[in-house]
């Protein structure tokens, strides 16, 4: 059992970070928050909504609207632009091209990537793809913003900007945000870290 | 090693056996298509000429004439020293009635006119001194007139025996035969019963006044051969006649042929798709076999290993299945060939261990061949595995400019092939593989151009989940590119022969309309003349206009048999003129009045004669002056018409093929009614019941259709197969690309796409990948169209036909093509919408 006894309550505009060691449940905790996947037992309450009994749509729309995803290999899609990147999930939810490029542009602008907007992927450097998937997490303005070792594939500088941005974006936007990490940077900017050992939260600070 | 390697990897394909069972599939169905063709047309044409040769026993030549043959013939020919043995013979179909039996008609049997005393030599169960067992009285079959010898089986199985009578009809009279003697075999392997009777009596029969049809001859190695012959005979090997036969059909076998292999080009392209499917799926296991230390050359070894297995597999069961369906097809073929060619009887295809083995090593080399490019991809595996898709991307963009060399280099061929001054049929099929091979490497170098424009198009104007699709077409060129050509060689092969039954069956229905212009037609049903009463019994028809009489004869021309006809009446003949092909009508008919002659477009071309040659149809008759050449598409070997008292002149044989009837009245219904009428006079006239075909315009003319159409139901099913194996092919690269991109598909959920736009996204996939073969499809469709239009048909037939556009059926099947792309990506993009998303990026990490 990868996860056992888990309770949780985030409030909104936390920004909590999830520390642990290499298997200690992590990923699967994010990935069960994020209506990834599913829990064998038990119960994942986000806004009120029990994520259980989501059908294969219904858990798609909530990946839409409610949550947002930055990934540690950022996971760009290389067919599309900067731009298009971002504007994607909207896209996805059905806003029209034109209103979903314009949120897009404004979000890129914010992450000091304008000048890119007509980058494919692989002509940005680490750095610049983990600031485009952040924008990419906040375009349908999901209350929930899920980062799974975000810094972990970056330098450690490029890693405290990216810190940075995420703290910046929670406190202007006022999502909550759960990062799972190893980084002791991302830690003392968290206000509430939990730590999981095989699968159990070990104590709270 | 080798061998750990060989294990380790059929461990993986035991737990995902889908590349497998998609290579077998594919080399089973495209080979067992090719065997199953082969196999029923070999037997076919076995069948063919043996019925010829057998029937010529151990002769080694045979003498025959325009004229039929006379017995100073025979005693000049055994006067020669150079003969060991001759026997005279006399041969024919007539139809039977079992005496006592109501005098119903059962069954035609072949007569065949023997010497008894010579027979003997050619056919060694007819022995005058031993006849081979059998039961009876061989001597009484000597001596007594009117007797006959059947084999055993076949009598028993009529219920005949020693002592009963048989009837036959001969010249609509019934002729009564006792049956002498019983042989325990055929002595030859004919189409029909044989029935053995002595000269005299075949004489009688077939009413050839005292000629002989063939004489059969044992001839000294070095004896001249040619000299046997006088002006009007012929004498060759029956060997080269059942060639000669065999032959008729060639162009329809070797047709078939070409759009099998087809399919066993279609079906490699799916064990191609499924190797790489392979490759991309494995790339893991290899790269961690390369850490291990395996050397390429070792990996390679062991890939092909594997594939040869799997080509083991599938070959065996594609020459078994092909066997089978060769079976079924043998049924269809020998149908087709007896409504071309006449009579053939072909029941099974035996099975060959030999050409069986050689099929076997033939698909285990084109599975071999098809996977050879993605084995070496997947021995080159690195070590570390980033970037090895996109290695593979930067290699092939690399190449296109080779691939449009390649490209111009076999249009090139292909346009050389297809000028090469011959009038044989290879060089074609050779230009349409080199075209084929042009837009198999074409198509790719286009996509690489092409594709990145669209996709930006596409993202300027919002269309996202478009410029999605078109982006991993683009990025996945390796495996889209050979996938949308295979499809596109499919595709081009369904839309040329679309273009050319259509127009074939247009001009043939268009050509019949024109030829059954008078409103019922008499044959007879059993290769025999029309009796002179029937002309009488017609023109007693009320509302009868005309009556024109149709003869034929066989003529030597240029040491080969031709056919000759002639026509007294102006409206067959006019008839006939509204496809000239070459001359002017008015100065044809005036031509032809004065006793010049008109050929049909096969003759023709067959002799290369043309508007004002002369040809010389009889001996001792002047030449005649070709004034028209008229299409036709009735005699592929083509025929010479002349008016009728031209036709006497030279043959003096009175006797009738044909009758065509014209009624004054032209309503519809009324040449049916009129047939069914002249069916209950022929009934009851005093000397019938006449065996003859009586059939009125719409009846043949919807016949013709039922034919054309069965004529081709082979080449529809094999096309269809084909098509299918290449959207089972789009199928296979969609999945291998899903592979591919299986992380970039869970983001695409991850951040909130649902199955069903993951679902769209692929059937978006599938319809450009169709889209970009139909559009390719098209002028490679009309190229092979043109090939199949303007060179198969002349150099197999002799006939031309103009071009038909079928728009509505050609816009069906490329809308069909479109929709089978797009449906064909419903697996793959239903299987993608259900993986486990957490499993997808822990295996990332």
């Amino acid at each position: 059992m990868a996860l056992d006894g888990i309770d949780l309550a985030l409030t909104a505009g936390e920004l909590v970070s999830l520390v642990g060691a290499s298997g200690s449940g992590k990923s699967t905790l994010l990935n069960l928050i994020g209506g990834m996947d599913r829990p064998s037992s038990g119960r994942i309450i986000v806004n009120g909504r029990d994520l259980r009994g989501l059908s294969d749509a219904e858990a798609a729309r909530y990946r839409r609207e409610t949550v947002g995803f930055v990934f540690q290999f950022f996971n760009l899609i290389p067919t599309l632009d900067v731009l298009d990147n971002i504007a994607l999930p909207a896209r996805l939810a059905g806003a029209p091209a034109s209103d979903a490029r314009e949120r897009a542009a404004a979000l890129l602008d914010r992450v000091g990537l304008v000048d890119r907007r007509h980058a494919n992927p692989d002509q940005l450097s680490g750095g610049q793809q983990q600031r485009v998937a952040v924008a990419r997490a906040l375009i349908n303005d999901a209350p929930l913003v899920l980062a799974d070792e975000p810094t972990g594939n970056l330098d450690r500088q490029t890693g405290q900007d990216v810190l940075d941005l995420l703290g910046a974006l929670v406190e202007e936007r006022g999502f909550t945000l759960l990062l799972a990490t190893h980084s002791a940077d991302a830690v003392e900017r968290s206000t509430r870290c939990l730590r999981l050992r095989d699968g159990r939260f070990a104590d709270e600070s | 090693m080798l061998r750990v390697l060989v294990q380790v990897l059929l461990a993986d394909l035991r737990a995902r056996p889908l590349p497998a069972i998609s290579t077998i599939i594919g080399i089973a169905c495209g080979l067992a298509l090719v065997v199953a063709v082969e196999g029923a047309g070999s037997a076919a044409k076995d069948r063919f000429g043996r019925v010829h040769e057998q029937l010529s026993g151990r002769a080694t030549h045979q003498l025959t004439a325009q004229e039929r043959l006379t017995p100073d013939d025979f005693a000049r020919v055994m006067s020669r020293p150079e003969v060991q043995a001759a026997t005279p013979l006399i041969t024919g179909l007539l139809p039977l009635t079992l005496a006592g039996r109501g005098g119903t008609f059962e069954d035609i049997v072949q007569v065949l006119g023997v010497d008894p005393f010579t027979i003997g030599d050619f056919l060694p169960t007819v022995q005058l001194t031993s006849p081979g067992g059998g039961t009876g009285s061989f001597t009484r079959f000597l001596v007594e007139p009117r007797t006959v010898v059947l084999p055993e089986a076949w009598a028993r199985a009529q219920g005949l025996d020693v002592g009963d009578s048989m009837q036959l009809i001969a010249s609509s009279r019934p002729v009564e035969l006792e049956v002498v003697h019983l042989l325990p075999s055929s002595p030859v392997d004919a189409e029909r019963p044989l029935a053995l009777v002595d000269l005299a009596t075949a004489d009688e029969l077939l009413g050839r006044g005292g000629r002989l049809d063939r004489i059969d001859l044992q001839l000294h190695e070095d004896a001249d051969a040619e000299s046997f012959a006088l002006p009007g005979q012929i004498i060759e090997r029956p060997r080269s006649r059942g060639e000669r036969g065999a032959k008729l059909f060639a162009a329809f076998r070797i047709n078939l042929l070409a759009l099998s292999s087809l399919a066993l080009l279609v079906g490699a392209g799916l064990a191609w798709g499924a190797s790489q499917f392979n490759v991309i799926r494995r790339a893991p296991l290899l790269s961690r076999l390369r850490c291990l230390g395996t050397s390429r050359r070792a990996l390679l070894q062991a890939v092909l290993s594997e594939l040869a297995l799997m080509g083991l597999v599938g070959s065996v069961i594609g020459v078994i299945l092909g066997w089978l369906l060769a079976q079924v097809l043998v049924d269809h073929f020998a149908g087709t060939i007896r409504m071309l060619y006449g009579e053939l009887r072909v029941s099974s295809v035996p099975f060959r261990p030999g050409t069986a083995l050689l099929q076997v090593l033939g698909g285990m080399s084109v599975t071999l061949l098809s996977g050879a490019l993605p084995a070496w991809e997947a021995a080159t595996t690195p070590p570390r595995l980033v970037g090895l898709r996109s290695r593979a991307e930067r290699l092939l963009a690399r190449r296109v400019p080779i691939l449009v060399v390649l490209s111009t280099v076999f249009v090139l061929l292909g346009l050389v092939a297809w000028a090469w001054p011959s009038r044989r049929i290879e060089p074609v099929f050779a230009a349409a593989g080199c075209f084929l091979a042009a837009a198999a490497t074409l198509l790719p170098a286009l996509m690489h151009v092409a594709l990145p424009a669209l996709r930006r198009q596409l993202e300027r104007r919002g269309f996202f989940l478009p410029a999605l699709a078109t982006g991993t077409m683009s990025q996945g060129l390796s495996r889209t590119g050979p996938a949308a050509a295979t499809l596109s060689a499919a595709l081009a092969m369904a839309l040329a022969l679309l273009v050319m039954l259509a127009s074939f069956k247009t001009e043939v229905m268009n050509w019949l309309d024109s030829v059954l212009q008078a409103d019922v037609f008499v044959a007879s049903a059993v290769e025999d003349r029309v009796p002179e009463e029937v002309i009488a019994i017609a023109r007693s028809l009320p509302g009868l206009e005309d009556v024109e009489i149709l003869r034929s004869h066989d003529a030597v021309f240029r040491d080969r048999l031709v056919v000759v006809f002639g026509v007294d009446g102006r409206e067959v003949t006019t008839a006939r003129s509204r496809s000239l092909e070459q001359g002017n009508w008015d100065e044809a008919w005036a031509g032809f009045l004065a006793g010049e002659v008109i050929l049909s477009q096969p003759f023709a071309t067959r002799f290369e004669l043309g508007l004002g040659d002369e040809l010389t149809l009889h001996e001792s008759h002047p030449p005649q002056r070709v004034v028209g050449v008229v299409q036709d598409y009735a005699l592929d070997r083509g025929y010479a018409l002349m008016s009728a008292a031209a036709y006497l002149e030279r043959f003096g044989d009175t006797g009738i093929d044909n009758l065509a009837l014209t009624f004054t009245e032209r309503a519809p219904g009324h040449s049916q009614e009129m047939a069914t009428v002249l069916r209950q006079s022929l009934a009851k006239a005093p000397n019938g019941p006449f065996l003859l075909q009586v059939e009125d315009r719409a009846t043949l003319r919807e016949g013709a259709r039922a034919a054309f159409d069965q004529t081709f139901v082979i080449t529809k099913a094999l096309e269809l197969i084909a098509a299918g194996l290449a959207l089972v092919g789009i199928a296979n690269t969609l999945i291998a690309l899903g592979l591919e991109r299986r992380h970039e598909l869970a983001v695409l959920r991850a951040i909130g796409s649902s199955s069903r736009q993951l679902l769209g996204l692929f059937c978006l996939e599938g319809l450009l990948l169709s889209t970009l073969a139909a559009l390719a499809a098209i002028p490679l469709g009309l190229v092979l169209a043109a090939l199949m239009i303007e060179e198969v048909h002349p150099r197999s037939f002799g006939w031309t036909f103009p071009w038909s556009w079928p728009i509505v059926s050609v816009v069906a099947l490329l809308l069909a093509a479109l929709a089978a792309g797009a449906i064909a990506a419903i697996v793959p993009g239903l299987r993608f919408g259900k993986t486990s998303l957490a499993a997808a990026f822990e295996e990332q990490s």
